[in-house]
């Protein structure tokens, strides 16, 4: 700036604005201020990136530490060796050896459920899998608790056989946990507390994501306590979502792009795609309250599935919920299709219809395969932000304690971030550390989704360039 | 059809005269396709379908919400039966303690579901309908006690401080407080950063800068609200527990300031999810500034800031206002960080460090438990729906005509 021209044509009462040593002080500190207000602008840009890594640490601090355990029965007490140095014949010894008779009822929920009838024999119960043939004819009720050990040598792992005697004979109780950071640093301190206030605790480092977390049921427990539910209940939503809004939506992208006459009716329908786009999520969960869940499922029996024969009559159901995120993420499905739509260049379409085709063929066959990259990304975006959307699922019935896993679209449900939500509102300590897992998977869930758009995308536009 | 002519006079056969020979003089008028018809009625029904889920919505928050106008709360009368009262007695007794009933009044027999209708008053003997719209009649013993009721009316909705449906306090205040001050301490967040981090991506930021800063703006938008939740309970709140109950300059006598739920610390993590909303909206605003203002700007000697201040700021303020008020809006319908964060149950309040419930956050909480159709918490949610509705709606509105016109002025 002080290489500007000091003097120029334009006569200037000299005394009016400030010249030589003046000028260059006052500009000095104008640069100063500039400078300050970059730097200011600069630190607001970064916030946003702070925050998120503070937010994946916090998630991390505490998915992973340290914790208390309390044992049922002692480990060390079980064997001289660490358990998992032993052999498959030494676990099922101890497991005959500390359960005893249960060891039949034990099996029978590992293996079989709660529903299996045990007044049938082995032969019935096992069917394809592996069991001793000489023990084919004999009712499950009557085996011995030796049988049953070498049925089960028979049918599982060592790591399997482990995490029985973890759940049966161990019995974990985790009684304190302390996050990731705070245990790397201040070992000795837990170590302290740990002796002085639960002498028959053991400290042991442990991750809440883990494969019996992910794959396992849902309890009341927080040590025990699993996902598989929410995971099922999240991709049963997440399809027939896609399922209800993709021809809902791109037709009616089709019409607004293709058909609509310059209308105020279309313009109508325009603006209100955009209104619809900015209404709260729990809105809609209030509309299917009162339309998919009131009014379909109580009183109809539509969406409760009580017309086609199913006796759980809450229209709380999965395709209820499925609805209403279908109506939630319409309008930017429908947006993201008009984008896709535009962007097809329109001598497409003119060449299209020069060799005779109607509206139809044209917008079949020509417009909609050159915009399906555009589409889909758009819907697997708009489906991603369905996947993490809680409030509405909530609203609709999604927050029930349920024991038994969806079979069909009439079925209670729940997903990963209710669950979330309500692990994080348990008193109990512990499920905060699930909540965290939970929200480890969820968020897993999301960039998954988020990279198949992408690769579709990616495949798509290398499709229509080799044709 | 002018087209028409030209093509029949000449001797040469076309295309069109051989397919349309001897079937339609006009030919090259529109063909009736009945397949392609009923393709676009089809295609016209998914459009349109828009327009009928919010008429749905409408609809649905309107009549459920203002049936709630039309439905009792309950208070205690410290009234009790003196003689037990059978499915079939039309003859009430009380003991006369507490606050007189009247004729026409509604009443409820112990918290039992079924409603009567106060008739006849004859000093402590009344005479009563039994089974009051359609619930059912049941046996009341003696000595059980007796709730009036007492109806909702708009009025005492819009000024009442005080919720709890029922027992017949009709307030909607504590919520809408409770909003306002969440989203306004999201606002004082998200306003300054977002807009400075519009500022520094439109002017400032080096290509590359802005590439790797982008991205991770849009990822804050693609959070879960309820792991924004979990943020705001399990860091947010820990940090601002330690900031002021400890004792120290802001804390001399060390008080229990601030509990495990509180709206403060909602408020900022809702801050932080609208940033990229407001930086976004802010920083398209910013970049449709004609860049000859700029150059004019500079040209004058301006320093970057003088310009960002003076020039830009100015000329882009209606394109920032809009992304404020829809940032607001973005806070006021965030359900899962208040319900979350903020604590379960209305209070009248706007001090930040209190526990208070919001708008949303009743509706979530009030409809997680097994909530019975058509009873009167059933109604009060869509009715504070609604109000929420139209909170959002006319921001929703205000923001974008404040947007459109600011484009008018430079495209």
């Amino acid at each position: 700036m002080s290489n500007l021209p000091q003097k120029n044509d334009i006569p200037l009462p000299s005394d009016a604005l400030p010249q030589g040593e003046e000028f260059q002080t006052l500009l000095a500190a104008r640069n100063r201020v500039a400078r300050r207000w970059r730097n200011l602008f600069f630190i607001a840009s970064v916030i946003g990136f702070v925050a998120l890594v503070l937010l994946f640490t916090n998630v991390i601090n505490q998915t992973f530490g340290l914790v208390a355990v309390e044992y049922n029965v002692k480990p060390e007490t079980l064997s001289s060796q660490p358990l998992d140095q032993l052999s498959e014949d030494e676990l099922l010894t101890i497991l005959a050896d500390k359960v005893g008779r249960r060891l039949r009822i034990v099996f029978r929920d590992a293996e079989l459920g709660r529903t299996a009838d045990i007044q049938q024999t082995v032969k019935v119960l096992f069917g394809s899998k592996p069991y001793p043939p000489e023990l084919g004819d004999v009712v499950y009720a009557q085996l011995t608790t030796q049988q049953v050990s070498q049925i089960m040598g028979l049918l599982y792992t060592k790591e399997q056989l482990l995490a029985i005697i973890e759940k049966d004979v161990l019995q974990p109780r985790y009684v304190e946990s302390w996050p990731l950071f705070y245990s790397l640093q201040n070992r000795p301190a837990i170590e302290a507390e740990i002796a002085q206030k639960q002498p028959n605790a053991t400290l042991q480092w442990r991750s809440w994501l883990n494969a019996t977390f992910v794959g396992g049921d849902l309890t009341s427990d927080a040590s025990t306590t699993g996902l598989r539910m929410a995971l099922t209940g999240s991709l049963w939503i997440i399809v027939l979502t896609i399922l209800i809004s993709l021809p809902l939506g791109v037709g009616a992208a089709v019409y607004l792009e293709e058909y609509a006459p310059h209308t105020p009716l279309s313009n109508l329908i325009e603006t209100n795609i955009r209104n619809l786009a900015g209404v709260p999520s729990i809105i809609y969960g209030m509309l299917g309250l009162a339309v998919f869940v009131r009014a379909l499922g109580d009183t109809l029996g539509l969406t409760s599935g009580r017309v086609f024969g199913s006796t759980d009559t809450s229209g709380r159901s999965i395709i209820s919920a499925s609805l209403t995120m279908a109506l939630l993420i319409l309008p930017v499905v429908i947006i993201n299709a008009q984008e896709a739509i535009r962007a097809v260049p329109s001598t497409l379409r003119e060449a299209s219809f020069g060799v005779g085709a109607t509206k139809w063929q044209t917008v079949w066959r020509v417009v909609l395969p050159s915009a399906t990259p555009g589409i889909l990304t758009g819907l697997i975006l708009s489906v991603s932000r369905a996947v993490g959307e809680t409030a509405p699922l909530i609203v609709v019935g999604g927050l029930t304690f349920i024991t038994v896993y969806p079979r069909n679209i009439f079925d209670k449900f729940t997903v990963i971030p209710i669950q979330v939500y309500s692990w994080t509102s348990e008193p109990t300590a512990q499920f905060k550390n699930v909540a965290a897992a939970a929200i480890i998977v969820l968020l897993v869930l999301l960039v998954s989704l988020n990279a198949t758009a992408i690769v579709i995308r990616n495949r798509f536009a290398r499709y229509l360039r080799g044709n | 059809m002018a087209l028409e002519q030209p093509l029949g006079q000449s001797g040469i056969t076309t295309a069109a005269d051989r397919l349309t020979k001897g079937k339609r003089k006009d030919a090259l008028h529109r063909h009736v396709r009945i397949r392609e018809d009923l393709i676009r009625y089809s295609l016209f029904a998914c459009g349109i379908l828009s327009i009928f889920t919010t008429l749905a919505i409408v609809y649905v928050l309107a009549s459920d919400g203002i049936q709630f106008f039309t439905r009792r709360g309950f208070l205690n009368t410290n009234q009790e039966l003196s003689v037990g009262l059978s499915a079939e007695d039309t003859i009430l007794r009380v003991n006369g303690t507490g606050s007189p009933l009247s004729v026409d009044m509604v009443i409820l027999i112990g918290r039992e579901e079924e409603a009567l209708i106060v008739r006849q008053i004859d000093d402590l003997t009344f005479e009563v309908v039994r089974g009051y719209e359609n619930t059912p009649v049941e046996t009341h013993p003696e000595g059980t006690t007796i709730f009036y009721g007492k109806q909702a009316t708009i009025g005492e909705f819009l000024t009442g401080t005080n919720w709890q449906p029922q027992i017949a306090e009709f307030g909607v205040l504590p919520l809408i407080t409770s909003t306002l001050t969440t989203s306004v301490i999201a606002l004082l967040i998200a306003g300054p950063i977002g807009l400075g981090a519009a500022i520094y991506l439109s002017e400032y930021a080096p290509s590359r800068l802005r590439t790797t800063l982008k991205p991770i703006l849009e990822l804050l938008a693609g959070i879960p609200t309820v792991v924004y939740g979990y943020f705001a309970l399990t860091f947010m709140t820990p940090i601002l527990q330690a900031i002021f109950n400890s004792p120290g300059l802001l804390n001399p006598n060390g008080d229990q300031r601030i509990g495990t739920y509180n709206m403060l610390s909602a408020g900022l993590v809702m801050g932080i999810m609208i940033i990229p909303t407001i930086a976004s909206i802010s920083e398209d605003s910013l970049s449709a500034v004609p860049s000859s203002l700029r150059e004019a700007s500079y040209g004058m000697g301006a320093t970057k800031r003088e310009t960002v201040f003076r020039v830009l700021l100015p000329a882009a303020l209606s394109g920032i206002i809009a992304a404020f008020i829809l940032g607001i809006s973005r806070a006021v319908g965030e359900t899962m960080i208040v319900l979350i964060a903020a604590g379960a149950g209305p209070r009248f309040t706007i001090n930040p460090f209190e526990a208070a419930e919001t708008m949303t956050g009743h509706i979530a909480r009030i409809s997680t438990g097994d909530l019975s159709f058509g009873s009167i918490d059933y109604n009060a949610i869509f009715a504070i729906g609604l109000t929420l509705f139209i909170m959002t709606f006319l921001l929703n509105i205000v923001s974008n005509i404040i947007r459109n016109r600011f484009r008018e002025v430079y495209e």
